[in-house]
């Protein structure tokens, strides 16, 4: 049997801490978000505009990015050309653009894909433990001898050029770090159960 | 723990063997061959009486299995071969260029925590205040920058206002230390600032995770005063990731930083390793992934190690 004190407990306020708790704690609402997390907010914009840049390329540009136009080269910046033209007289801004999105695809899915597959192989190197601790980490030692560059021109010669042997050489690159923090955070975390 | 050691070390033995098969096979299977890479353009032009020469002398007319064990014989004698390029023996590289290497980074891994663990700490007790958000600034800003350009910077500045430029070359700290860290000091700072952002961001998350545990807050009501609070208790338990972190960047640091490097000109292991990869020079490539390869397996276990004396509830079987 519960017994049900008038004394209302109220969870110490270091405990309520994180955006989620914050905005719980204050009444959800944009405003209210925007005043505590300024900076966040700010980079928030920016990725938003980013992003839809990236993906409404065609849509934002009128030129070509790829086209050579030797008439036009090396201009500066004007009206039709806000950056410029480059030496083979293709609109910068427009290469800018286009160039987003190849960045953004690849850094959002080679993070995705290291930092996942790091996570998991960590947690599990630690939570087994023993054999299968000893035998995965020495495999990885054998994947971080390779210097991250050479591991990425291998991966990408050996798989041919195009964004998805691009994705995963820079995904293999990061998972030793993935793998490593993971894995000592989840050792210690193992020994509070 | 000391049989624990044993396993590892007898254990590093198959993960050695697995790096010598892996990086054979690749540079074998990757497309084009070293003595054509010699000739260039003109390796059309070479006699196959020729081709059949040279490729005798650089030792690699013998059949891939005879070749791969010449190799490991060869290694375990400590003759490390000779470049196809250089006149000199790998030894020789390695012994020539590997000191700057290592100084410039353990010099940036030290200025990493000089810089990051502090500024971490104070990020982290202070979170959401004004010096939380200019440290958060700076960390994100040396996470941006890249290297190369940072110290191409540095390079100019130097160069156009004050007319100074660092030495060329090869200079031993022994020798000359003052020339020797005019050298090593500008990748050192560059890099340095770099991993300072990493083990900023991870000590100010650990410690954010660790200061809201319960023991903190039994310590404090004990009336432990706040700085043993922080600095005994809770970094010590947030301190495993920030250690790891440090070691898995430390390892990167020793296999070279190749763009840094040619940013400052600086002769280390990481340029030597590119221009071998570009001529495919394969006794080079080959001896330094299997250097680095005893470098991972060494700092990792020293790591492991310490896990267990950091956290004493850690042990391994």
């Amino acid at each position: 049997m519960a017994q049900h004190s008038d004394v209302q407990l109220k969870p110490p306020a270091v405990l309520q801490t994180g955006a989620g708790a914050l905005a719980r704690r204050e009444g959800l609402g944009l405003a209210t978000f925007v005043r505590q997390f300024p900076a966040g907010c700010i980079g928030a914009v920016i990725l938003v505009f980013v992003t839809f840049f990236a993906l409404a390329a065609p849509l934002v540009t009128v030129h070509d990015p790829t086209q050579v136009k030797l008439r036009e080269r090396k201009q500066i910046p004007s009206w039709s050309h806000p950056l410029g033209t480059d030496y083979e007289g293709r609109d910068i801004l427009t290469r800018i653009i286009y160039g987003g999105r190849v960045s953004l695809a690849v850094s959002v899915l080679s993070v995705l894909l290291g930092t996942t597959v790091g996570a998991l192989w960590g947690v599990a190197s630690a939570y087994i433990g023993g054999r299968f601790d000893m035998h995965s980490q020495r495999l990885l030692e054998i994947f971080m001898s390779f210097p991250p560059l050479i591991l990425a021109m291998m991966l990408v010669i050996g798989m041919g050029a195009g964004l998805w042997a691009v994705v995963i050489a820079i995904g293999m690159t990061r998972l030793p770090f993935g793998v490593r923090v993971v894995r000592s955070v989840a050792l210690s975390v193992k020994e509070l159960a | 723990m000391s049989r624990y050691v044993l396993r590892r070390v007898l254990h590093a033995i198959p993960a050695l063997l697995g790096v010598t098969i892996i990086v054979f096979v690749s540079l074998r299977v990757m497309p084009g061959d070293p003595v054509s890479i010699m000739f260039g353009t003109q390796a059309t032009k070479i006699r196959p009486e020729d081709r059949a020469k040279i490729e005798a002398d650089l030792g690699l007319s013998a059949p891939l299995t005879v070749q791969y064990f010449k190799w490991l014989k060869d290694i375990s004698s400590g003759n490390l071969g000779k470049s196809f390029w250089r006149g000199d023996t790998v030894l020789d590289l390695i012994i020539q260029r590997g000191p700057l290497t290592v100084e410039i980074a353990v010099m940036a891994i030290l200025l990493s925590w000089v810089v990051g663990i502090p500024v971490g700490i104070l990020s982290a007790l202070r979170q959401n205040s004004a010096l939380d958000y200019i440290a958060r600034f700076f960390t994100v800003l040396f996470l941006a920058i890249p290297g190369f350009w940072l110290g191409a910077l540095i390079v100019l500045v130097l160069l156009l206002w004050w007319d100074y430029a660092p030495p060329l070359g090869v200079i031993d700290l022994w020798n000359n230390p003052i020339k020797n860290l005019q050298v090593v000091l500008g990748p050192a700072v560059v890099l340095g600032l770099a991993v300072s952002a990493y083990i900023a961001r991870m000590t100010r998350s650990s410690l954010l995770e660790i200061i809201r545990e319960d023991y903190i807050r039994t310590a404090r009501a004990k009336g432990l005063q706040e700085q043993a609070v922080i600095l005994k208790h809770a970094l010590r338990n947030a301190a495993l990731p920030i250690i790891t972190l440090s070691g898995v960047l430390f390892g990167f640091l020793l296999s070279g930083t190749v763009v840094v490097e040619q940013a400052f000109n600086v002769p280390g292991l990481g340029k030597a390793m590119i221009e071998a990869f570009v001529t495919l020079d394969y006794a080079v490539i080959q001896n330094l992934v299997l250097l680095y390869s005893i470098v991972f397996i060494v700092i990792n276990l020293i790591i492991d190690v310490s896990y267990a004396w950091l956290d004493p509830r850690i042990r391994y079987l």
